[in-house]
């Protein structure tokens, strides 16, 4: 029995003498890398001027026409006061505000209001 | 200084733009990177070509070789991937007709010779080959040898297991 590594008597080849020579011939002529190379810094040209320049008109147009255009305008339907037809409603306690309110808002809103409406409903 | 301690030296050096530390790296290492390249490939020529790649490679390198823990695995890894490369663009695999051990300073042991051991040797798988030399020769731990060659410690270990029972049944040599 032996504990002895089978190839402890053998070693592997050398290599040729003119290896090293080779090798570091080799290394000599080869780029060297330079880590973490900042990237080309560019002017800020004309052409990025334009581009900022419509880009701010562009955001200004929309600030200042925005507030103007059907979208944004106050909505009629909530603006619309009690008419004359809608007495009756309104003797019955039907307010606008109810017939445009969504039916959730309007619970929220009597729960935090009267009591004695939650008990009713 | 061990030989860790001055190829961390001599990496470090290179590091810094110092070129001399080429030939401090070759004279403390190139003769594992020769041997294990040669294992690998089984053409002297071959081998020459993936040391060469090395040395390209570490010029390449730069300023990253100044954080390198382990430098002799580092460099044994950089072979190992050299060689894969090698394989690769040459689309051939290694025939290993060539001797891959000569006799050692003791002389041939009992009735062995280092051409029959060669043999041996070259029966094994190219894996077994690789962790047998890292092993016995460049005397990495399994750890270091899993990071040399892309695998866990425990492959390594357990490859490096079955290849010596395997050599020793192909030596003769009782276990």
């Amino acid at each position: 029995m032996t504990n002895k590594h089978p190839l402890d008597p053998f070693r592997p080849p050398e290599p040729p003498s003119e290896l090293k020579a080779r090798a570091l011939r080799a290394a000599e002529g080869a780029p060297r890398a330079i880590k973490s190379v900042p990237p080309p810094q560019r002017a800020f040209g004309p052409w990025d001027w334009a581009w900022a320049a419509s880009l701010l008109l562009l955001i200004l147009a929309h600030t200042l026409l925005g507030a103007a255009s059907p979208k944004h305008a106050p909505s009629e339907r909530a603006a619309r006061p009690v008419s004359m037809q809608d007495a009756d409603l309104a003797a019955l306690g039907i307010t606008n505000q109810m017939m445009s309110a969504p039916p959730s808002r309007m619970r929220r809103d009597r729960i935090q209001g009267d009591p004695s409406e939650v008990a009713g409903l | 200084m061990s030989d860790d301690g001055v190829l961390a030296g001599a990496l470090a050096a290179l590091a810094r733009g110092e070129k001399e530390a080429m030939a401090v790296i070759y004279d403390a290492v190139g003769r594992d990177l020769y041997g294990f390249a040669l294992w690998k490939t089984g053409n002297p020529d071959d081998a020459s070509d993936v040391v060469q790649e090395v040395f390209v490679r570490l010029a390449q390198a730069g300023t990253t070789l100044g954080g390198v823990s382990k430098p002799k695995a580092y460099l044994l890894g950089m072979a190992h991937r050299a060689a894969v490369d090698l394989f690769r663009a040459r689309r051939r695999t290694a025939p290993l007709d060539e001797a891959l051990l000569l006799d050692g300073g003791a002389g041939p042991r009992e009735h062995l010779t280092a051409r029959e051991a060669s043999l041996a040797v070259a029966k094994l798988t190219p894996e077994q080959r690789e962790v047998i030399y890292l092993r016995h020769f460049c005397d990495l731990t399994f750890s270091e040898i899993g990071k040399v060659l892309g695998i866990s410690l425990f492959t390594a270990a357990s490859r490096h297991r079955l290849a010596l029972n395997q050599l020793r049944r192909l030596l003769g040599v009782s276990l």
